[in-house]
């Protein structure tokens, strides 16, 4: 079986169901909105009217309405995506490459390895996340740059486990054995053998990671150690919602939900591609 | 048992020291280090700066400063707070109440809740039923604890005023019924998106179980359905969801700090957003290495509880 099958396999699997089209089809339209509307627009994310402070939905050609400084909220809820997804996706590709290496090491490498390495992970786990997130956010410098690393510092860890189980499970596998035993080195058995076997595995478990940034990501900067204003991210645009909870909901019930939205859909997708990677199993 | 109890309890101890030099390691890492906060005050000049440092020890190796403080931390001396000086145990124990208070108002919501869509999600594999309790567990773990506390807030409280928004009583009004109104949104909030954890791995485990020959044979005799859950499934789903406690109250705490802060409940995730804001390290470097070692001992109590309860783990 062709590695072109078996893609070919999954993709027809995943885009048989509705969750799967479903949720494709949403991320590939909120990642072309937040990345090409705010050039559509007439409004800027950062343009401030003092005339038109608190407009409702659909007032004064503000289809999401303004907020306390008269900001047009669709840009900004479109200009704050673009950060978020920034986060959500480079933290997951960044923390997915370190698990996957830390994983196969551990997998690979029974023993004194594998004990460091575990022992590392069970130490970072026990934290909780947003307790860690919080604390090193309020150490460093806040930004884009920050708020990228200091996710991926703390969500390698899902990876790496889902990374050694699987290395494990290949390892035993009478051909890897075989292979071993006629003396194929190291490098080839990595990157022949048990790589492509637990590649799946992987992708599935980085989709989910990309939903998990971004609600991390959120609450950084839900809580102040974030994004700073006047920058949007999702999360930010909630910081002073609350206050106008009262007289003015929106500000808070739509960037928010937005966020619920996208991360259910990164979530679904990785549902669906669990089961068209493996049907009928759950993992 | 006493074996793996020995083998759990070093592991344990060795996690521990390598948590609270974390914790150490992470707050002298900043820049200013522990001295920040006393650098912005007026008036301070850099020889009383070095005299302060001198006081706390700051001027020596950091391995030392770290042996001298673990020690101290080895025997309850956690230190004192920046602000005013109270020890730092002190405060974790007087903004514990209320965290435990939310934890457990929002477990005794979320495990039956979990468990009960876990299990009629396995039961029904493959149906209707399934995909809409399999929806259900996404949506909810897909919420943003604060908006969804934001939300309950404009419902519940600005619109119906059934419920208060924040604090833990009204001034002046401390009866018991009033607490529970105050707790209601807090915990409602923090129970709803901590039910994915709980209905995931109940679905796992029953799926597993529903599958076994003793249920399906069970099942062909004609033993109703809810009689197998109840005596069989149940009973053998829940045993291996005692050890998932210990995944679970890292994600409670994490969920706890975001909801305190929509509620602003006095809890120990407030109380180091706080100090955070301070520049209060030696209460930041308390809670951290606090909630590590209970996340640690309130894993190893699970495992232990779990091996004393299943008797096929006992060798």
């Amino acid at each position: 079986m062709s590695g072109g099958m078996v893609s070919h396999g999954v993709w027809r699997r995943m885009t048989a169901g509705r969750g799967g089209v479903i949720s494709l089809l949403y991320i590939g339209s909120i990642v072309f909105a937040c990345f090409c509307g705010p050039f559509l627009l007439p409004f800027g994310p950062t343009s401030i009217d003092l005339h038109h402070r608190f407009l409702p939905p659909l007032a004064h050609g503000h289809v999401l309405g303004t907020d306390e400084i008269g900001r047009d909220l669709l840009a900004r809820v479109l200009r704050g995506g673009r950060v978020s997804l920034i986060v959500g996706v480079v933290s997951t590709v960044l923390s997915s490459l370190i698990g996957t290496v830390v994983g196969i090491v551990a997998g690979y490498r029974p023993g004194g390895t594998r004990f460091l390495i575990t022992t590392v992970i069970d130490t970072v786990l026990c934290f909780p996340v947003i307790f860690l997130l919080l604390t090193l956010a309020a150490i460093l410098h806040p930004g884009l740059v920050t708020i990228v690393g200091i996710v991926t510092l703390v969500s390698w860890m899902e990876v790496a486990r889902v990374a050694q189980a699987q290395t494990v499970l290949v390892r035993q596998m009478d051909y890897v054995t075989a292979v071993m035993a006629m003396g194929a080195p190291d490098r080839q058995i990595l990157f022949r053998e048990i790589l492509p076997n637990i590649a799946p595995a992987i992708i599935v478990s980085a989709t989910l990671n990309i939903a998990r940034a971004i609600l991390l990501e959120s609450y950084v900067s839900y809580l102040g150690y974030g994004i700073q204003p006047p920058e949007a991210s999702w999360g930010n645009l909630l910081n002073n919602a609350q206050e106008y909870l009262e007289s003015d909901p929106w500000l808070a019930v739509i960037p928010g939900f937005v966020i619920a939205l996208t991360v259910a859909m990164f979530n679904v997708l990785g549902a669906a591609l669990r089961e068209a990677i493996a049907p009928g199993r759950r993992a | 048992m006493t074996g793996f109890l020995l083998q759990k309890l070093g592991v344990n101890c060795l996690l521990l020291v390598l948590v609270s030099m974390v914790g150490f390691v992470l707050v002298h890492a900043t820049p200013g280090g522990p001295l920040a906060q006393f650098a912005l005050s007026p008036g301070m000049t850099s020889a009383r700066l070095a005299e302060i440092a001198h006081g706390m020890g700051l001027d020596r190796p950091l391995w030392q400063q770290y042996l001298h403080w673990s020690a101290r931390l080895a025997t309850g001396d956690w230190g004192r707070s920046y602000r005013d000086q109270t020890p730092v145990l002190t405060m974790i124990w007087l903004h514990l109440g209320a965290t435990a208070q939310l934890g457990l108002a929002s477990l005794i919501l979320s495990f039956p809740l979990g468990v009960a869509l876990g299990i009629v999600a396995a039961l029904r594999a493959g149906t209707r039923t399934e995909h809409l309790a399999s929806l259900l567990s996404v949506v909810l773990l897909s919420l943003p604890t604060f908006w969804l506390g934001l939300v309950f807030i404009y419902v519940f409280s600005v619109r119906l005023g059934w419920f208060p928004a924040g604090n833990l009583t009204t001034p002046g009004h401390g009866a018991f019924m009033d607490h529970l109104r105050h707790l209601a949104l807090p915990s409602l909030t923090l129970g709803l998106v901590s039910v994915p954890l709980w209905s995931s791995y109940t679905q796992a485990f029953a799926g597993d179980i529903w599958r076994q020959d003793h249920i399906r044979t069970a099942r062909a005799l004609g033993v109703p359905a809810w009689r197998i859950v109840v005596l069989h499934l149940l009973p053998e789903a829940l045993l291996p969801l005692i050890p998932v406690a210990g995944v679970y109250l890292p994600t409670l705490l994490s969920g706890a700090l975001v909801t305190e802060t929509v509620f602003t409940w006095p809890g120990i995730g407030r109380l180091l957003l706080d100090s955070l804001q301070y520049r209060d390290y030696p209460v930041v470097m308390g809670l951290l290495v606090f909630s590590a070692a209970l996340v640690l001992l309130c894993s190893l109590v699970a495992e232990i509880l779990h091996h004393l309860c299943d008797p096929r783990l006992r060798g």
